[in-house]
């Protein structure tokens, strides 16, 4: 049963391909003519194009808005992607990619989210009821081919490309993969640039990215030349440390501390007698146990405890002072970023941020961006201690 | 100077329009035979249009050409209108006597919307009574792969004012010098 899935899928896909070959020879001198338009719509008219109503609208689109030029972008896997027609269908493999998609005004050209976008009913209240193609970082390719996306957005390192791309050339598909993260502060602006510029969004992208920039600019002027050495890691397994390339690193460096982390790439397992000799000031943990979802603040309270009674901890300038701080995942790491960078600005400076509300930051962001109605005074849990 | 039969193009186009786009076709209501005229098909949307047009022609007109680019299959013409408002072809009417039917269909490209084109035309002798108004020449664009029909345009002089009124005047004048 399975494999007569595939092969109706290896089907489907091929004539799809076919199609799009006669589709893509309307670029064959690099951009669609108006004399190439031209025939093509009188051969439509006529009954005898090889191109579908639906290519001639694309090739129509692109003349007239895209000056008959594809599209390319380098995404942050830095890989060139080129986008020759308009995009309607897209996965969003990550829920950062879907809200990126809600704040770039594109929700309606979703049609398959990950399990944890489908989960996040109250975060995504109509992306939630689309149809999940598994999780980020595998996903069910049958599921996902299903849906004919145009494009899928995923993580730039997960999943695996031998996971997503290499199946879907399996499959002779002509779908295409962009790797943008949408989770980390030192590439949100470019991202939003780029998914804007593919999307035709540029002013929903330019108002998100004019909004980042005000608050980056907020934060980056009160930094005092003095920095506080900060460590950051997971909340749950608070040795397991979050170096440069991490969301959480790239958070606490923009927000003016000075990571102990230095030149440490990725993820990796640290010894408590490490963290004691780095000293850091203050632990910023990152925590899947809070959200949108949640209103039960034990988990990151759980959490918290933990990382404080790690033993070896207990000498931590940051446990002695009481400058622990668990923040939630749907917060840090995700175009709410700079809800976060003020956030966390104030723990590590909290003298220079006191005219600074970052929950009415990010109630902001929530009414203005997300358009969802939720008060974050009453719902959620994003940081621990609490606002 | 030839004397012509100058006719007022008469809205009868039906357009259904789906979309924000609308399209009409107009025709002249009635033409003499083999009167060579105009038939216009008019997009009401502004700025950017791309439209596909396919006219369904009675087989005794003859198609001359069209302002647009276009291309012909037995008695279908297809337009493509881009970054106009206007497409106009230029048709001869056959010699026969009768009512025809200019029908068709548009579909916005760009924007999804589609439609139908209807229009009746009567060919027929022309009173005087019509407001005359002159047929417009245009140039046509014609697509690289177009084949327009062989007609040569035709103009056809038709008895109009002048002679009407030249001979009113003599009969005026005959009338006078009787009574005197």
């Amino acid at each position: 049963m399975r494999n007569v899935l595939l092969v109706s899928i290896l089907l489907i896909a091929s004539m799809g391909l076919a199609n799009a070959s006669n589709y893509m020879s309307l670029f064959n001198d690099g951009k669609i003519t108006k004399d190439e338009l031209v025939n093509t719509i009188l051969n439509y008219m006529l009954g005898n194009s090889k191109l579908s109503l639906d290519e001639i609208r694309d090739a129509s689109y692109v003349y007239v808005y895209w000056n008959g030029k594809p599209k390319t972008i380098v995404d942050s896997a830095n890989r060139t992607v080129t986008i020759y027609k308009p995009i309607k269908r897209i996965v969003a493999l990550t829920s950062d990619a879907a809200e990126a998609l809600v704040i770039l005004g594109a929700k309606d050209k979703v049609v398959g989210v990950s399990k944890y976008t489908k989960d996040a009913r109250k975060q995504f209240p109509e992306l939630s009821k689309l149809p999940s193609v598994g999780r980020w970082c595998d996903p069910d390719i049958e599921a996902l081919v299903k849906l004919h996306p145009d494009v899928v957005i995923a993580y730039v390192r997960w999943p695996d490309p031998s996971k997503l791309e290499e199946k879907l050339k399996l499959l002779h598909t002509n779908i295409t993969v962009i790797r943008l993260d949408f989770y980390r502060g030192s590439t949100m602006v470019e991202e939003f640039k780029k998914l804007g510029y593919l999307l035709d969004k540029e002013e929903n992208a330019s108002r998100y990215i004019e909004w980042f920039e005000k608050i980056e600019d907020l934060v980056k002027s009160r930094i005092p030349e003095k920095m506080v050495k900060v460590y950051t890691c997971s909340a749950k397994k608070p040795l397991r440390a979050f170096g440069e390339g991490t969301g959480l690193y790239d958070l606490s460096v923009m927000a003016g501390g000075d990571n102990v982390l230095k030149e440490r790439k990725g993820y990796f397992d640290v010894d408590p007698e490490q963290v004691l000799v780095w000293a850091p000031d203050v632990i910023i943990a990152w925590s899947y146990a809070g959200g949108y979802e949640t209103d039960d603040i034990s988990g990151m309270k759980m959490e918290y405890e933990k990382i404080v009674s790690t033993p070896g901890f207990e000498n931590v300038p940051a446990v002695k002072n009481g400058k622990v701080y668990v923040i939630s995942a749907d917060l840090a790491t995700a175009p709410s970023f700079p809800v976060a960078l003020v956030t966390v600005a104030k723990w590590l400076y909290s003298d220079r941020f006191d005219d600074v509300n970052p929950k009415k930051i990010f109630q902001e962001y929530i009414d203005d961006f997300l358009h969802i109605n939720y008060n974050v005074s009453e719902h959620g849990c994003f940081v621990y201690p609490t606002w | 100077m030839r004397l012509q039969i100058h006719l007022t193009l008469l809205i009868l186009g039906l357009s259904l329009s789906v979309a924000n786009a609308s399209v009409a076709i107009k025709v002249p209501k009635i033409v003499s035979p083999n009167e060579v005229f105009n038939v216009s098909v008019e997009v009401n949307k502004s700025p950017s249009i791309i439209i596909g047009v396919i006219i369904n022609f009675p087989e005794e007109f003859k198609l001359v050409n069209c302002s647009e680019p276009y291309k012909v299959s037995d008695c279908k013409v297809a337009i493509a209108i881009i970054n106009n408002t206007k497409a106009m072809c230029t048709f001869k009417a056959p010699s026969r006597e009768g009512t025809f039917t200019f029908g068709g269909k548009w579909i916005d490209m760009l924007n999804g919307g589609e439609g139908k084109l209807k229009a009746m035309i009567s060919v027929g002798k022309v009173t005087a009574t019509r407001t005359t108004a002159t047929p417009t020449v245009t140039t046509p664009t014609v697509a690289t792969t177009t084949t327009p029909a062989k007609a040569t345009p035709t103009q056809k002089p038709i008895p109009g004012f002048e002679f009407a009124t030249a001979l009113v005047s003599v009969l005026l004048i005959a009338t006078w010098r009787w009574l005197k």
